[in-house]
């Protein structure tokens, strides 16, 4: 049997013998062997760690991964059929490979700029591992290692982009065992303004690892809309990293919400570095059948006179499995925080298993923090009462559980997105839960 | 803001008052030298004259506690013990049988207890308390033993319980806290020397409060005592503990066991109200509670209740819990956790839901001053077979100070898809308005943080007993008065 | 009683109070009328000692002393009464044990003995109904879940107990619907004796028709614009507050 650690070796000699993307900067060479010593050393996260305490990694270190893609293409009606958004700037990144072809970026706004990261890698070196430490994630060091592909964005200050971006991110299926390495920047200047969705979905039931890491940098009064949307297979493992750095005044909203993969892993950080910055940081998870789901969150509160809203709501249904960590941690003379974290769950069969840890660490007085977690059902009498209108139960409670998991999406400002994750979302529920 | 600061300098003034149960008792003393090895344990054993199976259960302790490492996930910080400077026995003075009634003990051990507020004598049964008290590792004095066997009970130290109601020990001893358990458990089971054994027999209600107080007096002394309370069908009893030691600059180890099983039906209501010496403004000094105290709910429809109100010792680390085995039974925890200076808390609790219909209610209220850390850490565990379990959970922080910290670290799993879980927290200091409010009124500011600080224990102050509330309510004055920003 | 000479105070550097006189002798009953944001609450808030306010200038002399030398609690302890606009919840503190605490530390800087429990619960509820409460709003926190209306009435029965020399009312009249405004003002009325003051601010005239008041003054950016008797308060509410900048601007009085 393969220990966790013996993924390295495999991975590092991919990394040695694969043309990575940005092989000529020097720069990102060094950054690259720090990332592969450091992965040497800590390999696999393992349940040991406090951290990984109820989510197992060992079925991944037990596959061997493909590194290389079949060639496989889809139809651009393909495309646009599993897009969320029509009306939009789109990078498509299929099977690990940018399509130049799929993506729409004709007549982007002056002030902001979309590249692929194998193009786009040289103008991010000041940003790139900025916001995630590579020292403390395994999983960091990996994608650290073998990033090949993803997205950068950048928006020059005083613009407001009004279009929004997906980055669409498609696993064929044609590649069975599939991994991918992606590493998306995102990087506003002060008074900007940006919508961004990614946008994670396998097309058939193959075997796949995605591994991503987002790095976020709002300079000051910039202000992110930052969606995403997992569909992969439900044989797939994802992982993401999400990190961003805030400026003073600045505004982050991020809304994730995850329905795919067999096991998601999700951590969702963000440093709140100056005054009046402000982060919106909601999620959904809904999983079945035999679904591992794991979010942890963390909110650095730095500075005095920031705030920080968090909400995050899970359905769960046969032998699923989910997790929510979320931290809020107030720092030394980050006096008037004011931060709110709540995590509110649905089980609806037996088998399904959630673990809720929010968690408070606070070194200031004069602040207002407050945390709630419950673990529930639906409403009977709120069932009851709608099957005394008329509806039958299998209806009701599905309209329940669906107006329980939307009310996450409250807080998107933009009606277009909003309407599109709900539909989504409907899609996605059991038909009469249990 | 130059009236805010004036009024900061005021509550550091109140907040800088003296332990007050600190002075140390001039007696003789036998004691074991520092050292642990498995002839402490056998020295321990042939002291106490124990039976040959609770030997091997502290050797196999021993051995056990020999294999583990000590614990680091709490939110504390302390230099490493050296297990070998403490000594594990120490007793006062005394004829080698021990007393046999308050006239036979040291009158100056008894002017401690005076000292110390504790009911000893005949104050005892005016007041309806009976005590059992610990005087580093012996129990020294137990009053209205032969009261409370009429009724069948039996209250009396440990170690005479070892010898008396052998099998009882033999069936009950390590079966709520194994001595693989946790590092703590493993070295309280290995050296304990006394404490407290409680048998209420079936049907019974215990007719008084049961009461035990603990004092460290002896200095590099560790206290490891053991209670084991047992409730049997219908029974009911209401038992308070209580703790100090002498201001030492040593830092000294309590690492205690309490077991209660709660049979059909039974109910053991177990408050405590914890000062051991916190150490000195700087933190040098002060006690280590190291604690380990778990109920079991055995039985249909019993009931634990632990309540606590902890206020003194530098490091507390500390989750009285409750296995909610039997169906319909209920497990309550009810705590104020006091921190100021440099004290560390690390304190909660676990609820086990194993039984259908189960609940459990959490209230912990947590005040932090100084430069103290005060961390919540809390299980609720629901299992796959724990149909219809309810718990509700509330912990609410409050900061005075900007050099402190509060901290919540609750953990809910949930396997049931038919439980309800619900949890609540929050963190906040003192508000100006309710303090202004207070002023307003007349009241000067020690005390309108003092009233604002009990209005924020009420819901935990209400279920101590009222000799034990009036008790506890000064206590957390001393600890804290007037504190604010 | 009270006397208030040239007061000017800003919060976080922004001046509110520009220059404020105005004395208020035994016995009578002065309202303070203004606009939103003219420093009404201000106002009540310095002389109650309310922290966070710089005076940069001025003075407040109550009963000969200088009234801002003093911590909150002695100026209460001394007899100045202020009835909240938002009255404070304290969770877990009974409405009683706040009474008791304050009737005894105001009898304690009298030099007199705690009431006992006795005397102080026939006391206690020969106030209750003045305000028409009933006695079980003394067995919870203060102003715990009460009403608007709840926590104006546990205003006066406090200012009641206390026996203030100098009593302010900040917009004791906000929130409240006509039949507790009644409630109140008989309340408050009933407490009017020549050697108490009281000064009642609110925006609107309304309260004035229950509390009939000896003097009137307008507020308005920080200094008193006008002043006049109760006719002075119907000519404001029939013309409003812009007629007063029309022809008061800078004109302090």
């Amino acid at each position: 049997m393969k220990q966790l650690t013996d993924l390295v070796t495999p991975f590092a000699t991919i990394a040695a013998d694969k043309q990575l993307a940005g092989d000529d900067l020097a720069w990102l060479k060094k950054l690259r062997l720090q990332a592969l010593d450091q992965f040497n050393r800590a390999g696999l996260p393992a349940k040991k760690q406090e951290d990984w305490k109820y989510t197992s990694l060992w079925a991944l270190s037990q596959q061997d991964f493909i590194h290389q893609a079949n060639p496989s293409d889809i139809s651009a009606a393909q495309c646009d059929q599993v897009a969320l958004l029509q009306d939009s700037y789109r990078v498509v990144i299929i099977d690990g490979v940018y399509s130049a072809e799929h993506s729409q970026l004709t007549g982007l706004q002056t002030g902001l700029t979309i590249s692929p990261l194998s193009s786009g890698l040289d103008q991010v070196q000041s940003y790139i591992g900025q916001q995630v430490d590579i020292e403390k994630a395994g999983l960091n060091a990996l994608n650290t290692l073998l990033m090949n592909e993803g997205v950068v964005i950048t928006v020059d200050s005083d613009t407001q982009v009004l279009t929004p971006i997906e980055i669409l991110v498609i696993n064929t299926g044609s590649t069975n065992n599939l991994a991918i390495h992606l590493r998306n920047i995102i990087v506003l200047a002060d008074h900007s303004q940006l919508t961004v969705i990614e946008h994670y979905i396998g097309l058939a039931e193959s075997t796949s690892f995605t591994n991503v890491v987002s790095e976020v940098v709002l300079k000051e009064n910039a202000e992110l809309n930052h969606y995403k949307l997992q569909q992969e297979s439900s044989n797939a493992t994802h992982i993401a990293t999400l990190a961003a750095k805030q400026a003073a005044n600045s505004l982050w909203r991020s809304s994730n919400i995850s329905l795919g993969a067999k096991l998601a892993r999700n951590d969702v950080h963000t440093q709140l570095l100056g005054e009046q910055a402000h982060v919106v940081m909601d999620g959904l998870y809904l999983a079945d059948s035999e679904q591992h789901v794991d979010f942890h969150t963390r909110i650095d509160h730095a500075v005095p006179n920031t705030s920080s809203e968090e909400l995050f709501k899970g359905v769960l249904n046969d032998n699923s499995h989910a997790v929510f960590n979320g931290k809020v941690i107030v720092h030394k003379h980050a006096q008037k925080t004011d931060a709110n974290q709540q995590n509110h769950n649905l089980l609806l069969s037996r088998g399904c298993e959630i673990d809720s840890k929010p968690e408070m660490e606070i070194y200031a007085d004069d602040v207002k923090c407050a945390h709630g977690s419950t673990v529930g059902q639906i409403n009977e009498d709120q069932l009851f009462f709608l099957r005394a209108r008329g509806l039958d139960e299998a209806s009701a409670r599905n309209l329940l559980t669906h107006a329980f998991a939307v009310d996450v999406l409250d807080r998107i400002p933009a009606e277009q997105i909003r309407n599109a994750f709900s539909k989504v979302i409907e899609q996605h529920l059991p038909h009469g839960g249990s | 803001m130059v009236i805010y600061m004036a009024e900061q300098q005021q509550i550091d003034e109140v907040l800088a008052s003296d332990y007050q149960a600190g002075f140390v008792t001039d007696i003789e003393s036998d004691s074991l030298p520092p050292g642990l090895s498995e002839d402490t344990v056998r020295d321990i054993s042939r002291i106490k004259g124990e039976p040959e199976f609770l030997l091997e259960w502290r050797l196999q302790a021993y051995r056990h506690w020999l294999t583990l490492e000590t614990p680091e996930w709490a939110h504390v910080h302390y230099p490493e013990i050296d297990f070998q400077k403490i000594s594990y026995y120490s007793a006062p003075k005394a004829k080698t049988d021990g007393p046999k009634s308050l006239d036979e003990v040291d009158p100056e051990l008894l002017r401690t207890y005076e000292k110390l507020g504790v009911p000893l004598d005949e104050r005892a049964r005016l007041a309806g308390v009976a005590v059992d008290a610990v005087f580093d590792s012996v129990s020294v004095a137990n009053t209205f033993q032969d009261k409370l066997a009429e009724d069948g009970i039996i209250f009396m130290p440990f170690s005479k319980a070892v010898h008396e109601h052998p099998e009882l020990i033999k069936k009950y001893l390590g079966s709520v806290v194994s001595y693989k358990d946790n590092f703590y458990a493993a070295l309280n089971s290995a050296v304990f020397s006394d404490g407290s054994f409680v048998y209420i027999p079936k049907g019974t209600r215990c007719p008084m409060e049961l009461s035990t107080y603990f004092r460290i007096n002896a200095a590099n002394t560790g206290q490891f005592e053991r209670t084991l309370i047992i409730a049997d069908d219908d029974a009911y009893v209401s038992y308070l503990e209580g703790c100090t030691a002498p201001m030492r600059d040593e830092n000294q180890l309590h690492a205690a066991v309490v077991e209660l099983v709660a049979h059909d039906r039974a109910e053991i209501k177990y408050s405590t109200v914890q000062n051991w010496y916190p150490g000195d403004k700087n933190g040098v000094g002060g006690i280590f509670n190291f604690v380990t105290k778990r109920a079991l709910c055995r039985g249909v429809s019993s009931k634990v209740s632990w309540t606590q109100v902890e206020t003194g010792s530098a490091i507390t680390w500390k989750y009285p819990s409750v296995i909610l085995q039997g169906d319909n039974s209920v497990g309550e925890f009810y705590s104020v956790a006091v921190t100021n200076n440099m004290q560390q808390a690390d304190t909660g609790t676990k609820m086990i839901h194993l039984g259908k219909n189960t609940s459990s209610t959490v209230i912990a209220k947590g005040i932090s001053a100084g430069r103290s850390q005060n961390a919540y850490r809390g299980l609720i565990r629901i299992g796959p077979n724990a149909e219809n379990a309810r718990n509700y959970t509330e912990c609410d922080s409050l900061l005075m100070g900007d050099q402190c910290g509060a901290h919540t670290f609750p953990y809910i799993e949930v396997k049931n898809p038919t439980a309800q879980v619900e949890h609540e927290a929050s963190t906040s200091k003192i508000s100006e308005d309710q303090l202004f409010y207070c002023k307003q009124r007349g009241l000067d500011t020690e005390d309108a943080v003092s009233m604002i600080v009990n209005g924020f224990c009420k819901q935990v102050m209400r279920q101590l007993p009222m000799e034990f509330a009036v008790e506890a309510q000064n206590l957390l004055g001393l600890s804290l008065e007037g504190s604010v920003g | 009683m009270l006397e208030i000479k040239n007061l000017h105070a800003s919060i976080d550097g922004k001046e509110i109070l520009r220059g404020i006189n105005l004395t208020v002798n035994a016995g009578e009953v002065h309202a303070i009328m203004g606009p939103n944001g003219s420093g009404k609450s201000t106002l009540s808030n310095i002389i109650a000692g309310r922290d966070g306010y710089d005076i940069t200038q001025g003075e407040v002399i109550y009963k000969g002393d200088n009234l801002l030398d003093m911590p909150a609690e002695v100026r209460a302890q001394r007899g100045v009464f202020l009835a909240f606009q938002y009255p404070v919840e304290i969770p877990g503190v009974s409405n009683i044990y706040l009474l008791k605490a304050a009737l005894n530390a105001v009898r304690k800087y009298q030099g007199l003995d705690d009431l006992d429990a006795i005397d102080f619960l026939t006391l206690v509820r020969s106030k209750l109904e003045l305000v028409q409460m009933d006695e079980q709003f003394l067995h919870r926190g203060v102003n715990e879940g009460f009403s608007g209306g709840e926590k104006k009435r546990n205003e006066i029965l406090q200012m009641a107990l206390l026996e203030p020399s100098l009593a302010i009312l900040d917009e004791t009249d906000s929130g409240l619907d006509i039949d507790a405004l009644k409630v109140v003002s008989e309340g408050v009325n009933a407490l009017r004796s020549p050697e108490r003051s009281i000064v009642m601010i609110t925006h609107y005239q309304r309260l004035l028709d229950y509390i009939v008041p000896d003097y009137v003054h307008v507020l308005s950016n920080g200094q008193i614009v006008k002043s006049g008797d109760k006719e002075l308060a119907k000519e404001l509410e029939a013309k409003g507050y812009s007629w007063i900048h029309d022809t008061a601007e800078g004109q302090p009085i």
